[in-house]
């Protein structure tokens, strides 16, 4: 286990501009996924996606880095950190400033300084003045889970005191029209482990969470919200987008993030799945729950039912859940589903799920090209 | 430890055309020495790709569903995994040379760690700065196979 702890958490997600708003609407279950008029009048095939309206974020080419400020501002201030000087900036995003690309086409300029993945970490390190380590992660679907389990590995050994790791994604069309084209989004909106779910649906956030070595936090005096007990990382060597529908990487994962962790199976009282909602991936998801847990894996809930998948930013999202439901005690439910496929054979959590002690949670990710990851995130 | 260059022809950067070269490159120059961890840092895997995509989109209203997965960042790296049947850890640093510092000490942590015993560290980028108008690229390739002395 590491001695990385969780000082501050801020998020911003189509369900609110921080994460009280979130955790809100997570816990009433209610799916805020949407018909959008102006996607499809711009003639993308899908109108469905989950979007932030938020005035903070004004221009279109800069909504990665405006999103990341916003989110960003909210962990720093909970941990008390006004200006954390040495911290690093640890970023997972999938498509970077996707506006910035897609205006490519009309203008003819593109600029990978303003548009590539880096851009967001570049410019939160230089808004907050931060002097440490700065890293881009981009594993797509669970790169803020590679930026936080990298965080923690940083802080314990020495690399930094504090770092600011997440995941930003702002609303790509690009993959929208992508994700379409593959037939991976469901038209009426994303139902993880539902009977009859079909797909997808496109979010877009921001999630950051304040991690420092449990020394430093104590000398401060600062409050540990959670520890980060370590990310385990597999890889399918299997297909470009499809997962081994046995689950075996994402079994790999999981074993491996509680090996890092110290943690015995027993020890989870929550997974928090990437659960999609796509046919293939949960259900290759819930086998591979069954490799590691045996017949009666811990209660599960995916976020995306209600957010939809922000890409880049999910696992960061959910890593940011997994604090709120550590502190309360309280599993969210698996949003927007009526009814949960039996065949998966999970204890899906169907209404907010008080538990006495939740010990451990297993937060969940997995991208394109067969990378899978599952981090461990505990008690304080 | 081994560590090697290479040089792609002109590729155009549609599908999977320079993750498949790097895949198949590594995997010839690496022999029977596989790894079993996998550390690739790129300023600009997947943006050419991803130009093209919805340049494509844009002009005839239609884009390739295969194309879609090239647009990412990580597409070399799972490419390159399965190429090599790597099933450890595979990470995908974006940026300039901070990144390959990122990539070669994350590999050498493991390493130390036990986590892995042969990481491949890999830097994949194009000869020229990636612009909106795309046209053929080169890829510059190097590697680095990090081992204990024992190994």
């Amino acid at each position: 286990m590491t001695d990385a702890v969780v000082t501050g958490i801020g998020t911003v997600t189509p369900a609110g501009g921080d994460v009280a708003e979130t955790w809100a609407a997570l816990l009433r279950g209610r799916s805020v996924i949407a018909t959008w008029p102006d996607l499809l009048a711009e003639g993308l095939p899908v109108g469905v996606a989950a979007r932030v309206a938020d005035d903070r974020l004004a221009d279109p080419a800069r909504r990665g880095r405006d999103l990341a400020a916003v989110a960003a501002g909210e962990a720093l201030a909970q941990a008390g950190l006004s200006h954390p000087g040495t911290a690093g900036v640890f970023v997972g995003t999938t498509m970077g400033e996707s506006a910035v690309f897609e205006q490519s086409a009309e203008t003819g300029v593109f600029d990978l300084a303003e548009g590539g993945g880096d851009a967001i970490a570049s410019d939160l390190a230089a808004r907050l003045g931060l002097s440490g380590p700065v890293r881009t992660y981009g594993t797509a679907c669970a790169a803020g889970n590679y930026a936080i389990g990298a965080a923690a590995g940083a802080v314990e050994a020495g690399a930094a005191d504090v770092v600011l790791a997440g995941g930003v994604e702002p609303f790509s069309r690009l993959a929208l029209l992508g994700f379409a084209r593959m037939r991976a989004v469901d038209p009426g909106g994303c139902r993880p482990f539902g009977a009859g779910r079909r797909g997808m649906t496109l979010g877009e956030a921001a999630a950051f969470l304040v991690v420092e070595h449990a020394d430093h936090a104590r000398a401060r005096g600062a409050t540990v919200l959670a520890r980060i007990g370590g990310l385990g990382l597999a890889a399918d060597a299997h297909h470009p987008t499809a997962p081994d529908p046995a689950g075996v990487g994402m079994a790999a994962a999981m074993s491996a993030g509680l090996a890092r962790a110290g943690v015995e199976a027993g020890e989870v009282g929550w997974v928090s799945a990437h659960g999609t909602g796509t046919p293939l991936s949960d259900a290759a998801e819930a086998l591979a729950l069954h490799r590691v847990f045996g017949a009666q894996p811990p209660p599960v809930s995916s976020v995306k039912g209600v957010l939809g998948h922000s890409l880049g930013a999910a696992t960061a999202v959910e890593a940011v859940v997994a604090v709120c439901a550590l502190r309360d005690r309280l599993l969210p439910p698996n949003g927007g589903v009526d009814e949960v496929d039996p065949a998966l054979e999970l204890d899906v959590v169907g209404e907010p799920r008080p538990v006495d002690d939740l010990g451990w949670v297993l937060s969940c990710g997995y991208a394109f090209g067969g990378l899978d990851s599952a981090l461990l995130v505990g008690s304080a | 430890m081994w560590d090697a260059e290479w040089t792609s022809p002109e590729l155009v950067a549609t599908g999977e055309t320079g993750a498949g070269w790097a895949a198949e490159t590594l995997a010839a120059g690496l022999d029977d020495a596989l790894p079993d961890g996998l550390y690739v840092a790129t300023p600009d895997a997947g943006a050419r790709e991803a130009l093209a995509f919805w340049r494509e989109a844009a002009e005839t209203g239609f884009a390739a569903p295969a194309a879609f997965p090239w647009t990412l960042a990580n597409s070399p790296t799972g490419r390159i995994s399965r190429e090599l049947g790597i099933t450890g850890p595979c990470t995908t640093f974006v940026g300039g040379g901070t990144a390959v510092e990122a990539a070669r000490s994350a590999a050498a942590d493991d390493l130390a760690s036990g986590l892995v015993t042969r990481p491949l560290v890999v830097w994949l980028r194009g000869d020229r700065p990636v612009v909106a108008t795309g046209g053929p690229v080169r890829l510059l390739l190097s590697a680095l196979l990090l081992t204990t002395h024992a190994g």
